[in-house]
């Protein structure tokens, strides 16, 4: 894609998201190796970030980078997160376009059902098209979307795109559905509902974010934590975090 | 994929065979069994009966278990017959000709390559003047990996770690005064891709001197694992044309240089990143399989293949194992190419193989050691009956082998041969209870890991589908743990520690200005050649890639006119587009 | 929250064995690192990535002869872009001793071999790391 939109004369910024370990705290970031080439193209700015064990499957300083990256005048910004799974649901909230890749015949569909990710879907694509028989799941996807439940006026269809990374089949129609869903955000007005659904998301990333830092300041600084982690008589879990919760934030007990 | 397509263990299991003719008496066995059991009761001490078997910890190693001592009840059921056979008869097992090593010595055979072609061949007829029976090649990193010597992602490696090929004349030159029609060469291409373009230009060069290709004889790699498996490339083709490509070659060898082995199925570099002895066999056979199969829906006779194919294993320090697991995999190959592809040439069943002693067991600390070690290891390699041999050198952790080491891997080989008398007879170790059990053993353990390789659907679809990548990673991450904290244990590493001050080695320079002259001789050719040909050959080349022809021919055409490597390989990037390797750590 | 060491790892140019850098990826990451391998590696390639990627550690691996031309051009590169003071530079692989002696005095701060332990070169890196 970043080849695409660079034969386009386009600056593209990437930020690549990769799990972070939750034993050792390390991560191994792998995705900028498949843009190697790139390295040496002042016209692409590529970024690898680990999750840092931010539940939304992304890193909490996403929102932040992509508006650097936004300030700094890359014409097109790509995420790409760390796979399917119910977190990458929080992403659909940042980005303008969300696209959801799947690989025909290995059992993808039930997965991406489980997950809840074709909800969240603008543009679906079916990668490596001749390996495997995609033709099965790109009936269900189709079948799936006209069952959907939602009856809002001027509904975006999300397309469902058959691509060969390798031979780059495809990928000039995956730009091309990108531009056209970015135009529909702008003809319909849903442009600006993303803007507001974007700074919640932000907004409620930034205050969580103090909130967390403000209870594990305050853990580390109560003498009486460590003794009641090291006593023996403790009361179960969820008591003695509430007591805690309450006198922590002095909070008086109106229950 | 067929229905009735059979799974490898039944059509094995259901192998027509003489009915079980046990060499030992029933009843001596009773006997030997009840004082065997008095033994281990009475004598044995308890300590050793609680670890009766134990896992050698070797590098490389098989994990199988070896006993305290071996005998005949261990191999109860041996059927001389079935099970070993004689010399140069089925299955092989002592052996793929009835006199082995009287007959034909094993070809030594040292690997060769570094600076310009021009360096190369001083190297080449130094060897041959000291005794080499054998010549091989290999190619510094641009040519490996297909770019040309004056493309800037060269710069700095031109003949540094083998030597610079950029075009035919670079052949003709690498070979010239060599008796190309008198002694073998490999040609160590390593890939099915670079072997497609190396490959031609050396039957270009053959050609300008008037050599008929039926008179060459030798062996290139071509083998899928090594290109898409365990190296390491800025550019990567789809698995399924690198096989493709493999294939064609096989053909095209087949079909027009008689003598010539087409593929080396590849062990060596897959076990030297890391993996087991067995591993290394099963792997190297499921791509043998899959390959004939290809050639056989092409069209041809299974015979008429399988008399040029040959394996390249490695040989790493479990003395025994490696020994029986050759016997083993000649037994194996003999049965799959007798019951599973329906050979009817006695040769077709033959598993002929060049060893290599593995690199990865050598250490740079006390870096003499190192010629034991080797030592060691050819000598196993030749109790397990190998065709040819490479010793590794012991300066191989440095760099480049230098002149003195590498005359001394051939001594290895030549004191084996002249001083030891090991070869005077067949398959010394045959009957001996302990490497009769380990080669069953092993046997039963590759068609485990072959039937492994046909739940991923085969040899190809393990590697697109990461199953090979994976298998691969974990043994090494766990292994080099192993070797890291002494579980392995590694003399002058991480036993047997010396402080003595280390004698300083003599490291192999290469000639620094290869690079220039590869530079020079390229803008010549360019200067000089037909450029509409090339243009012409260029595209017949980029419509058989896709239309499904095999491109030898082709790659010929371009050897012939003056093609560079880096210009074919660019033909076959935007003909096939790339792919990326699953990450695996 | 804990600032995380973060590792640029490269195979020099066109060499073809990674079994070495890919352990040693996996066990900068096992010791809490955050580690971003990319491969076979031009030096503007890997300067370019050491540059976006914002790194505090750059290490090649060299096992194909090229570790002084291409190891002094990383360096070179690193300056031109004036990040060779700010990072730490170190390669590994098949070094002749004569020139690891003028590889340190070109730069790197510390070469490692065939033998280094996983040990040893977590705590190199440590030590480079709390000296900077």
């Amino acid at each position: 894609m970043i080849g695409s939109y660079r034969d386009e004369g386009k600056t593209v910024a990437v930020i690549a998201i990769d799990p972070t370990s939750p034993y050792t705290g390390g991560s191994l970031l792998g995705d900028r190796i498949r843009m190697q080439r790139y390295s040496t193209d002042d016209g692409v700015f590529i970024k690898s970030i680990p999750t840092e064990g931010w539940h939304g499957g992304i890193s909490r300083i996403t929102t932040k980078m992509i508006t650097v990256m936004d300030a700094a005048g890359y014409d097109i910004i790509l995420v790409e997160t760390v796979g399917v799974g119910q977190a990458e649901v929080e992403i659909a909230n940042l980005v303008h376009t969300t696209v959801v890749v799947l690989v025909g015949g290995l059992g993808d569909y039930i997965q991406v059902i489980k997950a809840g990710i074709l909800e969240i879907a603008d543009i679906y694509v079916i990668n490596k098209v001749d390996k495997n028989d995609a033709t099965d799941l790109e009936y269900n996807l189709k079948n799936l979307k006209s069952i959907s439940d939602d009856d809002i006026e001027n509904k975006w269809e999300p397309p469902v795109m058959l691509t060969q990374a390798t031979g780059s089949v495809g990928i000039g129609k995956l730009t091309q559905a990108i531009t056209m869903h970015r135009d529909y955000l702008n003809k319909t007005g849903r442009f600006k509902d993303f803007f507001k659904s974007r700074y919640k998301t932000e907004l409620k990333q930034i205050l969580l974010d103090h909130v967390i830092e403000l209870l594990e300041k305050k853990l580390e600084d109560d003498p009486d934590f460590k003794k009641l982690l090291d006593s023996k008589n403790n009361k179960d879990p969820y008591s003695t975090a509430e007591k805690l919760f309450l006198k922590l934030f002095n909070i008086k007990n109106t229950r | 994929m067929a229905e009735d397509k059979k799974t490898i263990i039944s059509i094995l299991n259901k192998k027509s065979g003489f009915k079980q003719d046990s060499l030992f008496d029933k009843k001596t066995l009773k006997l030997i069994e009840t004082d065997f059991k008095k033994w281990k009761a009475s004598s044995v001490g308890e300590a050793d009966r609680k670890n009766w078997e134990t896992v050698p910890r070797t590098t490389l190693g098989s994990d199988i278990p070896r006993k305290l001592i071996y005998t005949p009840l261990d191999i109860a059921d041996f059927d001389y017959r079935k099970s070993l056979g004689n010399s140069g008869e089925e299955p092989f097992t002592r052996g793929v000709h009835p006199n082995m090593y009287r007959g034909k010595k094993f070809t030594m055979r040292q690997i060769n390559g570094f600076g310009g072609p021009e360096d190369t061949n001083k190297r080449l007829k130094f060897m041959m003047d000291n005794g080499a029976t054998g010549l091989s090649v290999i190619f510094d990193l641009p040519t490996t990996q297909m770019y040309d010597s004056d493309d800037p992602i060269s710069a700095g490696q031109v003949g540094t770690s083998g030597v610079a090929i950029d075009s035919a004349v670079d052949m003709e030159i690498l070979f010239e005064s060599i008796p190309l029609d008198e002694v073998t060469v490999s040609i160590v291409t390593h890939f099915p891709s670079n072997t497609a373009i190396l490959f031609p230009m050396f039957l270009a060069a053959a050609e300008k001197r008037g050599i008929p290709f039926d008179k060459l004889g030798g062996t290139v790699q071509n083998d899928t694992t090594m290109e898409e498996v365990v190296r390491s490339g800025p550019e990567y083709l789809p698995p399924k044309d690198v096989f493709r490509i493999q294939c064609d070659n096989n053909e095209y060898i087949r079909q027009n240089i008689p003598r010539w082995n087409f593929t080396t199925f590849n062990g060596y570099n897959m076990r030297d990143f890391g993996t087991s002895s067995v591993t290394e066999i099963a792997v190297a056979f499921a791509n043998a399989m899959e390959t004939l199969e290809n050639l056989i829906s092409r069209g041809h006779d299974v015979d008429f293949i399988a008399k040029r194919l040959a394996f390249f294993w490695s040989i790493s320090n479990d003395f025994f194992d490696e020994a029986a697991r050759i016997r083993a995999a000649r037994r194996l190959w003999s049965h799959i190419m007798k019951h599973k592809f329906g050979a009817k040439d006695a040769r077709s069943q033959w598993m002929r193989c060049h060893v290599q002693t593995s690199g990865l067991t050598l250490t740079r600390q006390e870096p003499l050691n190192n010629i034991v070690r080797a030592s060691y290891q050819a000598l196993a390699s030749v109790l397990g009956g190998a065709q040819s041999l490479h010793v590794s050198s012991y300066d191989e952790a440095y760099a480049v082998p230098t002149e003195e080491a590498a005359l001394l891997s051939l001594r290895t080989q030549q004191i084996i041969q002249a001083e030891t008398a090991v070869t005077e007879v067949v398959d010394p170790l045959g009957g001996s209870y302990y490497v009769e059990a380990l080669t069953d053993e092993i046997e039963k353990r590759i068609i485990d890991e072959l039937t492994e390789i046909e739940t991923q659907g085969g040899y190809v679809a393990a590697i697109e589908r990461g199953w090979l990548h994976r298998k691969i990673a974990t043994y090494f991450q766990t292994e080099q743990a192993k070797m890291e904290s002494g579980e392995i244990p590694i003399v002058g590493l991480n036993c047997y520690k010396s402080n003595r001050e280390e004698a300083k080695i003599d490291v192999f320079s290469y000639p620094e200005d290869a690079e220039e002259r590869q530079i020079e001789k390229i803008e010549k050719l360019k200067e000089t050649r037909d450029n509409k040909a090339v243009d012409k050959v260029l595209k017949d080349l980029e419509d058989a890639c896709k239309t499904g022809k095999n491109i030898i021919p082709y790659s010929l055409e371009c050897a012939r006119a003056g093609v560079t490597e880096g210009e074919v390989f660019r033909v076959l990037k935007s003909s096939f587009g790339l792919w990326s390797p699953p990450e695996v750590f | 929250m804990e600032v995380k060491i973060k590792v640029l790892l490269a195979k020099l140019g066109l060499d073809i064995h990674n079994r070495g850098i890919l352990i040693v990826a996996k066990n900068l990451r096992d010791a809490g690192m955050e580690v971003i391998y990319i491969g076979n590696s031009t030096p503007e390639q890997i300067i370019g990535a050491a540059l976006q990627e914002d790194v505090d550690i750059v290490g090649v691996s060299s096992l194909g002869g090229a570790h002084l031309s291409l190891g002094k051009k990383v360096l070179s590169l690193a300056a031109d872009k004036h990040i060779r003071d700010g990072k730490i530079y170190l390669m590994g692989g098949a070094i002749p001793e004569d020139d690891i002696e003028v590889l340190k005095k070109d730069g790197y701060d510390a070469i490692f071999t065939s033998g280094a332990t996983k040990e040893e070169i977590i705590n190199i890196i440590e030590g480079l790391v709390k000296k900077f």
